[in-house]
């Protein structure tokens, strides 16, 4: 069963990897930065829901450490960045019910949402002169909505690959999920 | 012994010629016209010989159509197939010209300057979104260090911030981070120009008293250490003087297109350059 679930975890890793590697070229291609549906996010959402929390913490460090790897920005920004992101998606899945579309829609919204404000928060604490204009706030809230809207879906073809490979997630059919 | 049975099959015979015969002979001379008796076989007879007839016909009809048909499919088949690949590869030909047309921009910049410089292709962009930056297919195996300046057929593209083995990743003159000493080519005005983060950059720096206009071509200055001097930078867009204010609001563009950047070239010379 654990092997399984490590097999689980390299094919997130591997379709995580993918997506931010690919993710530069994309939004060059169309032409919109600051538009990002992150499925960073969604994977750290997925990892939690299934009550892998090291797991989870463990993807949200290595990813955010790839993105520094291959972002012009400062080395750990991005790593800080995904595990402030992974905490707090910890702590709202206490609070809001993880298991139901509708807790995963308001989780993954509400990190996308602090994603951007926590960017920028730190790029004026690590004073780096970064130009935003209202725009970029309008990209927030779109990327949060879509992100949201988009997460459950995601989250439902996870679980099912999920499944097939690791086998049912522990309390499945007691809590009812997917409702 | 004789035979009955023998004897009436030869008579059979002698008889069956005979009618033969005299049919035959009531017809040589003559028009070729049917008599009665013919007339009344061949109206009974016939129409079974034209319904046979146009059966077979359409029968051959029907079934060398089909054949026909299905040829044509498989034929047609073939064709969209041939006409796919020869897409596929006019496409493949059109990209070896757009990129051969690139790389002879490239050839003519090496040839223009002086400088030793290799080639490398971009393999991956910034996946963030908030800062400028691209991977190169070039590292230390091939020469690269950090801070050598890179640049395409149009002009400045940015410098080498970090190094590996073999990639490197380059900090566009777009990115916020990202400052080039520079000076308007016609009036010399000199000015640090910095990313913001779009196709449009800021010309800091720029005394109110400086003769700056739109179109100017701005270019490295070969202060800073990075980037030689003369390189092409952009063009300035915008010049807005406020009162009061000691620097002058320039906004320039930049001469290259940072949203199509793939083949680059970079300088293999470091610092020194500076003061060419």
């Amino acid at each position: 069963m654990k092997r399984r679930r490590l097999i689980l975890y390299i094919l997130l890793w591997m379709v995580a990897l993918f997506f931010v590697l690919m993710k530069g070229s994309i939004m060059n291609y169309i032409g919109i930065h600051f538009f990002d549906i992150d499925l960073v996010i969604i994977i750290i959402t997925y990892l939690l829901f299934m009550d892998a929390e090291t797991g989870a913490g463990i993807f949200a460090l290595s990813l955010g450490l790839l993105i520094d790897v291959y972002s012009g920005g400062p080395l750990g920004l991005f790593t800080l960045l995904y595990l402030m992101l992974f905490l707090s998606i910890h702590i709202g899945s206490g609070l809001l019910d993880i298991r139901s579309a509708k807790g995963q829609a308001i989780i993954i919204l509400l990190a996308v949402l602090l994603k951007g404000g926590l960017l920028i928060s730190f790029l004026h604490i690590f004073s780096l002169e970064i130009h935003i204009s209202y725009s970029v706030f309008w990209a927030f809230a779109g990327s949060g909505v879509c992100s949201g809207l988009m997460g459950p879906l995601i989250l439902r073809v996870f679980h099912c690959v999920g499944t097939l490979i690791a086998g049912p997630i522990e309390g499945d059919s007691e809590n009812g999920i997917w409702i | 012994m004789f035979d009955l049975r023998k004897f009436r099959t030869v008579w059979i015979w002698i008889i069956l010629v005979f009618i033969i015969l005299v049919l035959v002979s009531s017809k040589l001379g003559g028009k070729g016209r049917w008599n009665p008796a013919e007339k009344v076989i061949v109206e009974i007879t016939a129409p079974f010989q034209k319904f046979i007839g146009s059966t077979i016909n359409a029968t051959e009809v029907i079934w060398f159509k089909y054949f026909a048909l299905i040829r044509t499919h498989n034929e047609n088949a073939l064709l969209k197939r041939e006409v796919d690949l020869l897409r596929m590869e006019n496409s493949r030909y059109q990209e070896r010209l757009t990129t051969h047309e690139r790389l002879q921009e490239l050839l003519q910049f090496k040839e223009t300057y002086d400088w030793p410089v290799l080639a490398a292709q971009v393999i991956l962009r910034d996946p963030s979104g908030w800062f400028e930056s691209v991977i190169i297919d070039k590292g230390e195996d091939s020469g690269l260090k950090v801070n050598m300046p890179v640049v395409n057929a149009r002009g400045v593209v940015g410098r080498l911030v970090s190094v590996s083995a073999d990639y490197a990743k380059v900090l566009l003159i777009i990115d916020q981070n990202s400052a080039v000493d520079c000076i308007v080519q016609r009036s010399r005005d000199g000015g640090i120009l910095k990313g913001l983060s779009s196709n449009v950059c800021r010309l800091d720096y720029v005394l109110e008293t400086s003769d700056v206009g739109v179109g100017d071509k701005v270019v490295t200055s070969g202060l800073g250490g990075v980037y030689p001097k003369g390189l092409d930078v952009g063009e300035v867009l915008t010049v807005v003087s406020t009162a009061g204010e000691l620097f002058r609001d320039i906004k320039v563009r930049p001469m290259v297109d940072f949203s199509k950047l793939e083949e680059l070239l970079v300088i293999l010379e470091e610092a020194p350059l500076a003061n060419q």
